[in-house]
């Protein structure tokens, strides 16, 4: 019997293109150390020489007479190189020694150099933030997510409307390029709350690269690129989650998710499609009766779809509603015009998707092209009667609704080619519209701005030897900008027509197959146009706050460097890794906000986009991660950081009639701690109970608040903050088809929120920082086939 | 409300569940024996927990009844999870999980040593036919559908 299974002997010592010339026979075997790893695999680099080790490890190479260079390979185990002299083991047997890879090493990433590549192969950092985090860290939308990553921070900037901006290396929101799929569909628009309008039920993942290096895709990633990946479904699945938040222990976030996919049997056709609900009262802490919580109702409906003609093409569809609706100030039961300050946003948004991806027979050149169209109507009311009930102000605040339409449009064709010695060559071209036209005929607002760009791009993949990578791009921009921009008695346009170069220039270094080095250059610019934060109304001593650009605004350029080194060791099987990313930012002419006081003629806060001092930022990320078993891993990250101006930079231009009142200058950015980090750390204590503690330091900053009804504003020192969010999960299986999951947990356990928020209708309501919520409960339940 | 909704969602699936019909999956140790008394063709699966396209091909293509009826009638039939770390005999043979002693999601020795390929890494799905004396007819390293395997197991 036993030699009627002589297959296994099939199996055994699969040898392959044995050379007809000269060759050495060397024996030995591949194990991790302890135990033989059956069926490695060895090969000869540079060749397509290969052999196979059998079921015990064990194997004979036919080696040529000189120095070879061999690549053994187990899957589960980290790829080992190894360069010798074949002559020197005729005698004494070849033995390796492979390390297990734990902590996904091999992970693979798209953001990089828009190919999929192996993680660690990628010439740029890329940190992915999977759903696992997500759910840990109880995020409803993706802006409560990002801060588990070194050098990210998500900061609400509005108490009347809950803007919230997403920092890179300590950078402002409109320096960081939020992408779809890789696409730009974020608008100057979105960019103001999109962050809060994307569920998460429908990422798969978001990678977040840092500084420049990579940015292809845009020359405005001057302090990186988020990447929100969506999901690709195989099976048919479903599922339904349900969540209630007590923000404070009080105010109910409540959420509803569903979800659900269908792919034919050949996979050549599937769908998902998606559903949010979401609604939160307005949470107000210091019980003045205005809110520093928003709320929040958000309705999104969304499909994505695709069609396989045959393996080598795929067209994809995707489209996505979103209708939130959000309000602050108080008495938020009344209509906007009775109140003494209302924000109300009532957004309907629009995003429209087609992709078509084609590859040769052999997978060597791919060819992508997409188009994508984004559209919002808008609704809105900045103001209320301020505190005041005279005549005047009831007819002011009956004349503060507006109305907005934004209109996005990317389309672009991206071609890539892999030749024989693994270089890799990417050109694409891309087009952009972006036409924003936002009016409140009430305060005599316009802001009516149409943006076109065309990009060109190239990036170049050179490896000349096997340790060292070099990636060699550039990215020439043609940027037409036409905007006209009125507040009151005050109009302002800005006419550029600008065509920019932007080089990029990337390097990885393999010391050891544990230590690697990355260093980058990249120039960025952004040609002068009105940003998130300049469409953004807030309001000051019962009056609004605008933002215009200044006369003459010119363009601002960036320069950023960046070098890093990445040491990932394993000690038995205890696996750890280490990060750490030096970077400097240089800004030239950075576009600065610039306050002038109550110069408008209806007493209102103007502020002023103005060409600042030069400046940089510069500091360090230190990324730890460490997994002691399967059951436990453990991330921490941390950023110390410098944002300075090269020369002190005015924030408020006193008018000179309060004699106590003069220039606010700093040489800092405001709102830019030195010192930010993070760590999460994820226990599967069973198969059914997962345990998981989060949390995210912000340290001391200057933040911007407004003590004079003149609008003169005081640099203030906050204090630091610690958010820790503990939350539980119980898994169960009621069937192969039906599982359930129960969660609850605390967000901010500390209760570490801002204490001094101002009071009552006069209140600066941008004079809000640190952790988005105070002390939370939540809930949560997770039922499908999932 | 939820409860009620998941009490139906429970009773509904349990029912359906017991009308279908399944393919009469053997363990390793049960071929051993089965071979030894009857020579018949036989179908190996290999399929792991994080593997999207060997769950579909679980619930799609292996609860098609002409399938079940083509398998159950012509093969004995396995399958295997390829990071159970059970001790297996076979054909005199003990084969154990070692990966497994040192890293996640290791692959057990048997599946290494029927579904590894030369120069590629072990990927999932894999399927092996066999036929009436266990001798290799054709490995299949990918997704497949219910009309391409009853291609295959017709030969």
């Amino acid at each position: 019997m036993t030699c009627k299974y002589s297959f296994i002997l099939f199996f055994t010592g699969f040898i392959l293109n044995i050379s007809a010339q000269e060759t050495i026979k060397v024996t030995g075997q591949v194990s991790d150390g302890d135990n033989p790893i059956p069926f490695a695999n060895i090969l000869i680099s540079n060749t397509s020489v290969g052999f196979s080790a059998d079921g015990d490890g064990n194997f004979e190479l036919e080696l040529p007479d000189e120095s070879v260079t061999l690549i053994v390979q187990a899957i589960g185990f980290k790829t080992l190189r190894e360069t010798l002299i074949p002559s020197e083991y005729q005698n004494t047997p070849l033995n390796f020694t492979l390390k297990p890879d734990l902590l996904g090493l091999e992970e693979v990433v798209v953001s990089a150099t828009r190919n999929r590549l192996s993680k660690k192969k990628a010439p740029v950092i890329v940190t992915v933030l999977s759903p696992k985090l997500f759910k840990a860290t109880q995020s409803i939308s993706l802006a409560d997510g990002l801060h588990y990553q070194p050098g990210v921070r998500v900061e609400t900037n509005c108490q009347n409307c809950g803007f919230t901006q997403v920092r890179l290396n300590g950078l402002g929101g409109q320096y960081t390029q939020v992408l779809l799929n890789s696409r730009p569909v974020f608008s100057a628009l979105n960019g103001v709350y999109g962050l809060e309008q994307i569920p998460v039920s429908i990422i798969d993942r978001v990678e977040v690269v840092r500084s420049g290096g990579s940015a292809l895709f845009g020359s405005s990633a001057i302090a990186g690129t988020i990447n929100i990946i969506t999901k690709e479904p195989v099976n048919n699945s479903w599922e339904v989650t349900s969540n209630l938040g007590l923000i404070d222990g009080t105010t109910p976030d409540r959420s509803l998710n569903l979800n659900a996919s269908i792919v034919s049997e050949d996979l050549s056709t599937g769908v998902t499609l998606y559903g949010m609900y979401r609604n939160r009262d307005a949470y107000d802490a210091n019980d003045d009766g205005f809110s520093e919580i928003t709320k929040l109702t958000n309705n999104s409906l969304g499909a994505k779809a695709f069609y396989r003609p045959n393996d080598n093409s795929k067209l994809g569809f995707d489209f996505t509603a979103i209708k939130e609706y959000r309000r602050g100030g108080d008495r938020i039961e009344l209509a906007p015009q009775f109140t003494d300050i209302t924000e109300e946003l009532d957004h309907n948004t629009l995003f429209t998707g087609v992709d078509y991806d084609l590859f040769t027979n052999d997978r060597t050149t791919h060819l992508t092209a997409y188009a994508s169209v984004q559209h919002t109507d808008r609704d809105s009311y900045y103001g209320g009667l301020g505190g005041g009930r005279t005549r005047a102000d009831s007819t002011a605040a009956n004349n503060a609704f507006g109305k907005t339409t934004d209109l996005a449009f990317v389309s672009g064709v991206k071609f890539t080619r892999n030749f024989k010695n693994n270089d890799v060559l990417t050109s694409g071209f891309e087009y952009q519209l972006n036409d924003t036209e936002d009016a409140i005929p009430g305060y005599n607002r316009i802001v009516d701005q149409n943006v076109n760009s065309v990009g060109l791009y190239s990036q170049y993949e050179w490896k000349p030897i096997e340790r060292f990578t070099a990636l060699i791009g550039a990215r020439l921009d043609h940027i037409d900008v036409d905007g006209f921009y009125q507040i009151q008695d005050i109009n302002r346009t800005s006419d550029v027509t600008q065509t920019v170069l932007s080089p990029r220039l990337t390097l990885l270094y393999n010391f050891t197959e544990d230590l690697q080095f990355r260093g980058g250059y990249a120039r960025g610019f952004r040609a002068p146009q009105a940003f998130n934060e300049d469409l953004h109304i807030s309001s000051v001593g019962g009056e609004q706050r605008f933002v215009i650009l200044s006369d003459d605004l010119e363009s601002e350029f960036s320069n950023a460097y960046t070098a890093s080194l990445n040491y990932s060791k394993e000690f038995n099987k205890i696996q750890t890794s280490l990060l750490v990313e030096g970077f400097y930012t240089t800004l030239e002419n950075p576009f600065t906000l610039v306050s002038t006081g109550t110069s408008l003629p209806n007493g209102s806060i103007l502020e002023e986009s103005r060409n600042g001092s030069g400046a940089y930022v510069a500091g360090t990320n230190i990324e730890f991660n460490l997994s002691p078993s399967k059951a436990l891993l453990f991330q921490a990250g941390i950023t110390w950081q410098r944002s300075i101006y090269d020369e002190d930079q005015v924030l408020f231009e006193a008018d000179g009639t309060s004699p106590s009142e003069t220039d606010v200058v700093t040489d800092q950015f405001v709102r830019s701690p030195n010192a930010y980090g993070f760590f999460t750390t994820n226990w599967t204590v069973s198969d059914s109970f997962n345990v998981d503690l989060t949390g995210s330091y912000t340290g001391t900053m200057l933040a911007p608040h407004v003590i004079s009804d003149t609008g003169f504003i005081k640099l203030e020192e906050t204090t630091d903050f610690m958010d820790v969010t503990a939350k539980l999960t119980y898994h169960l299986d009621l069937d192969e088809h039906l599982h359930v999951e129960f969660s609850g947990g605390v967000q901010n356990i500390f209760d570490s929120y801002q204490q001094n928020f101002d009071l009552g209708a006069l209140r600066d309501s941008d004079y809000i920082y640190g952790p988005n919520r105070p002390r939370s409960f939540f809930f949560g339940i997770r039922f499908g086939d999932f | 409300m939820k409860k009620i909704l998941l009490f139906l969602f429970l009773t509904c699936g349990s029912l359906a569940a017991q009308d279908r019909e399944q393919i009469n999956w053997l363990s390793w140790e049960e071929l051993d024996s089965a071979l030894a008394t009857k020579p018949k063709k036989t179908f190996v699966f290999f399929h792991a927990d994080w593997c999207a396209y060997c769950k579909k091909i679980d619930r799609v293509v292996f609860t098609k009844p002409e399938v079940i009826k083509k398998i159950n009638t012509d093969y004995y039939a396995v399958r295997m999870d390829t990071e159970t770390t059970d001790t297996i005999r076979f054909d005199g043979r003990t084969f154990t999980n070692r990966q497994a002693l040192t890293k996640r999601n290791g692959v057990h020795d048997l599946a290494l040593l029927l579904g590894s390929r030369p120069e590629k890494s072990f990927s999932l799905p894999v399927t092996i036919f066999f036929d009436e004396q266990f001798g290799i007819k054709q490995r299949v390293f990918e997704y497949y559908t219910s009309w391409e395997l009853l291609k295959i197991l017709e030969q």
